[in-house]
């Protein structure tokens, strides 16, 4: 009789299909409406650097994954979704260098000395950002890098007028222009109708986590709503802080990030409305007029922490266990 | 399998289980386990050699059941083989001779007035583990066995699709079902009896069942885990380190319960265990009544489904089986599914990050946090992964189905349980009791 060899492994045999890839192709297939957007408003200059972003990560991660002879990670994307998340997030027309610098820091400094993908414990993208942010402050400011354009709307950043002249400067703002994405700030952040599109649609594949999403969300709109209620002659309107500047960005792109948030539903709940008190009170009290990024970077600190507030494992006794070891 | 709407749960459900109980031809040989890991055997009745017919008693296994025959022909053969589990066990191979050329029936005259003894003792013979022995066995029990217990749960769902085999029971089989609670009703005394049953059978079986707690449940494999169930029935909890039996919970599946009936009526031991069979080249799954032992290659040659190298065929279902290491693997018992995985359709599971995406953690029915406990059995640490619930898991399989980096996290969780088993009887006694 033939000789057959059957494939043994233990269960489960089978699988539901999903596949890190797919998340990352998800991720891409939501930032294109605004992508595609902001593409046309501010044409060749903001693809270049958009192109730029994606490139030099990919290329930094290629790099570095030889240097530490590792397997190439290229094929999760999540390389290429790191820096069209940095192209999107720096001003269009940003000096190249600028670019350059972000993705590395992004790739090879927060990511992959952390051992890559699923390692790191802060999210790269933002660790990028928060460096050249700090360090080249006024290069980074997007009416700076817009003289020479002539967009239609009012090109200076909303979140940096309202914290330079106050009130009637964020009034001068209409909320339909924030909406459509008629400000300036990040090459893709700006155009929040779009960005809730693809919002809509990693949230209905399951690909951020909802929980973040609404409580990043909602923490900042309360929070502000507290602020504005106590004293609505300094403080602006809860709309204009969810409109305007990174915040939909950010709760749609960052602050969800699977490996940098907790995985508990009310550890996501706190997670999210945490990073949504801490970018109102950077906004009211920090030097940084947009504290998204900051704001995440330290509940990013505290998410293991957080991620310990969860339901009892049903049927565990540490107590027991702790006896016997 | 795919699923679009990412943030609904995935669940994985009975459908499309009607259908014909088919009747296959017997096999050419059988092989029967005659003894159970951890016991010492006793020597079986027959020898090399000898001419058995269909239902003759040929061994008693180390739990006081009997073990018969269930082809007529010559033993060829009694020595030491596995079980379905991997567990070697000494075993029968009996030849098929000819055709079945059955044992005189015994059947009890009047069931009504026989003891309860007499009636035990008839039961353990005809080979049903149930958990009340006769006297005359009772000082060979092992220390679980004699155990008190005071429920009993008799489960007529199957743990996972595409098997079909308990529910079948109360439907086709009705009236032995019946009769067989009533009388385990009477053994069982102030126990309290728990049918657990499909909803959509719910109604069916009220009026079927009288005086016995129905446990409706839906259709979805996280509802029937067996683990999981014992826990919302009894509000207890039977982690890995622990059996039912030492909580006072007895389990039965509908399948032995309904026989033991008909059995006792007839006077016949049992021969017959129904088996669902799924492959892809199969439209549906198939429901068949083979006899116990079969070899497993004969079942699939009389559905004319193929294996070759590389493929892979599983006892049990698709989450929670146990893969079998080749075609000579024969039913026993406990399997109630034969599931075939032709090598195209096999799920690779790598040792690639975990992208924190807690999808595993939001499908787990016991709420371990799987993403860090897998992480930890990862990297040897396994008092730390027993430490934050991997002894709680109750190997349904789906944590590792929806892990988009494809991590064998039901696998960790096992592998995490096992080990910290060695290291506990690894340690020195004198420092337990120093502890």
């Amino acid at each position: 009789m033939e000789m057959i060899k059957l494939n043994v492994a233990m269960g489960p045999h089978i699988h539901d299909g999903s596949r890190a890839n797919k998340i990352m192709i998800g991720y891409l297939v939501a930032l294109a409406p605004a992508a595609i957007w902001s593409a046309y408003i501010y044409g060749v200059a903001g693809i270049r650097s958009l192109i730029l972003a994606a490139g030099s990560a990919v290329l930094w991660e290629w790099l570095a994954r030889i240097i530490m002879k590792r397997n190439s990670t290229l094929h999760d994307l999540s390389a290429l979704v790191e820096g069209f998340l940095i192209g999107m997030i720096l001003p269009p027309n940003v000096s190249w260098w600028i670019v350059i610098i972000t993705t590395f820091f992004a790739i090879i400094i927060a990511k992959q000395i952390f051992g890559g993908i699923g390692y790191y414990p802060f999210n790269p993208v933002l660790i990028g950002i928060a460096i050249v942010s700090v360090s080249w402050p006024n290069r980074l400011l997007s009416h700076s890098t817009l003289s020479d354009f002539s967009l239609g709307f009012n090109p200076v950043e909303p979140l940096w007028a309202f914290k330079a002249y106050g009130q009637e400067a964020a009034n001068a703002f209409s909320r339909l222009d924030l909406l459509l994405g008629h400000q300036v700030g990040g090459f893709g952040t700006g155009a929040v109708l779009l960005l809730a599109i693809g919002a809509l649609y990693l949230l209905i594949r399951g690909f951020i986590s909802a929980s973040v999403f609404f409580s990043y969300l909602l923490g900042v709109y309360m929070f502000q709503g507290m602020f504005y209620l106590a004293n609505s002659s300094v403080n602006v309107h809860p709309d204009f802080y969810i409109l305007g500047g990174m915040t939909f960005f950010a709760a749609t792109f960052l602050a969800s990030n699977f490996t940098t948030c907790p995985v508990n539903p009310v550890a996501r709940i706190i997670y999210g409305a945490g990073a949504g008190l801490l970018t109102v009170l950077i906004r009211k009290y920090g030097v940084f007029p947009d504290g998204t990024i900051f704001a995440i970077l330290i509940m990013n600190l505290f998410h293991p922490l957080i991620d310990r507030i969860k339901k009892p494992v049903t049927g565990l006794d540490v107590e027991s266990l702790q006896f016997e070891s | 399998m795919k699923r679009f709407f990412g943030f609904l749960k995935p669940s994985i459900t009975f459908t499309d289980w009607q259908g014909e109980v088919i009747t296959l031809d017997p096999p050419d040989k059988v092989v029967l386990p005659i003894s159970q890991p951890g016991h010492m055997p006793f020597n079986p009745v027959v020898e090399v050699g000898e001419t058995v017919k269909t239902g003759q008693f040929i061994a008693m296994l180390p739990s006081r059941t009997g073990v018969h025959a269930t082809v007529t022909g010559k033993v060829i053969s009694i020595g030491p083989g596995y079980n379905n589990e991997g567990q070697e066990v000494l075993t029968i191979t009996i030849r098929r001779e000819s055709d079945d050329d059955l044992i005189a029936p015994h059947p009890v005259q009047n069931l009504e007035k026989i003891s309860r003894e007499e009636l035990l003792e008839v039961l353990a013979e005809l080979g049903f583990g149930f958990p009340w022995k006769p006297e005359s066995l009772r000082e060979k029990l092992t220390e679980e066995e004699r155990l008190p217990f005071d429920t009993i749960i008799i489960f007529a769902v199957d743990t996972e699709p595409p098997i079909s085999v308990q529910r079948r029971f109360l439907t086709e089989f009705a009236d032995d079902f019946r009769e067989s609670i009533v009388a385990i009703k009477k053994l069982a005394g102030d126990a309290r009896v728990v049918v657990v049953v499909p909803d959509s059978m719910a109604g069916q079986a009220r009026s079927l069942l009288k005086d016995v707690d129905i446990y409706p449940v839906k259709n979805s494999t996280l509802d029937t885990n067996p683990r999981m169930l014992i826990h919302k029935i009894t509000h207890k909890f039977i982690g890995f380190y622990d059996s039912p039996r030492r909580h006072g919970i007895v389990t039965l599946s509908a399948e032995d319960v309904a026989f033991a009936e008909r059995c006792l009526h007839k006077g016949k031991s049992r021969t017959n265990k129904l088996v669902t069979v799924w492959s892809p080249v199969m439209d549906k799954p198939v429901t068949v009544r083979v006899r116990l032992g079969t070899p497993v290659r004969h079942i699939l040659s009389s559905l004319s489904i193929s294996v070759s190298s590389g493929d892979r065929v599983i006892f049990g279902g698709p989450l929670m089986g146990i893969a079998q290491p080749d075609l000579d693997s024969c039913i026993s018992l406990s399997t109630d599914g034969v599931y075939v995985l032709p090598a195209s359709r096999i799920t690779h599971f790598y040792d690639e990050p975990c992208i924190n995406c807690g999808r595993c953690v939001k499908i787990c029915p016991v709420h371990i946090q799987v993403n860090i406990v897998g992480r930890y059995a990862e990297f040897g640490l396994f008092e730390q992964a027993v430490q934050r619930g991997s002894g709680s898991c109750v190997e349904c399989g789906l944590c590792a189905y929806v892990c988009p980096s494809h991590r064998p996290l039901m696998q960790y969780m096992r592998f995490a349980n096992i080990q910290y088993k060695h290291i506990l009887e690894s340690r020195p006694a004198d420092e337990e009791e120093g502890a």
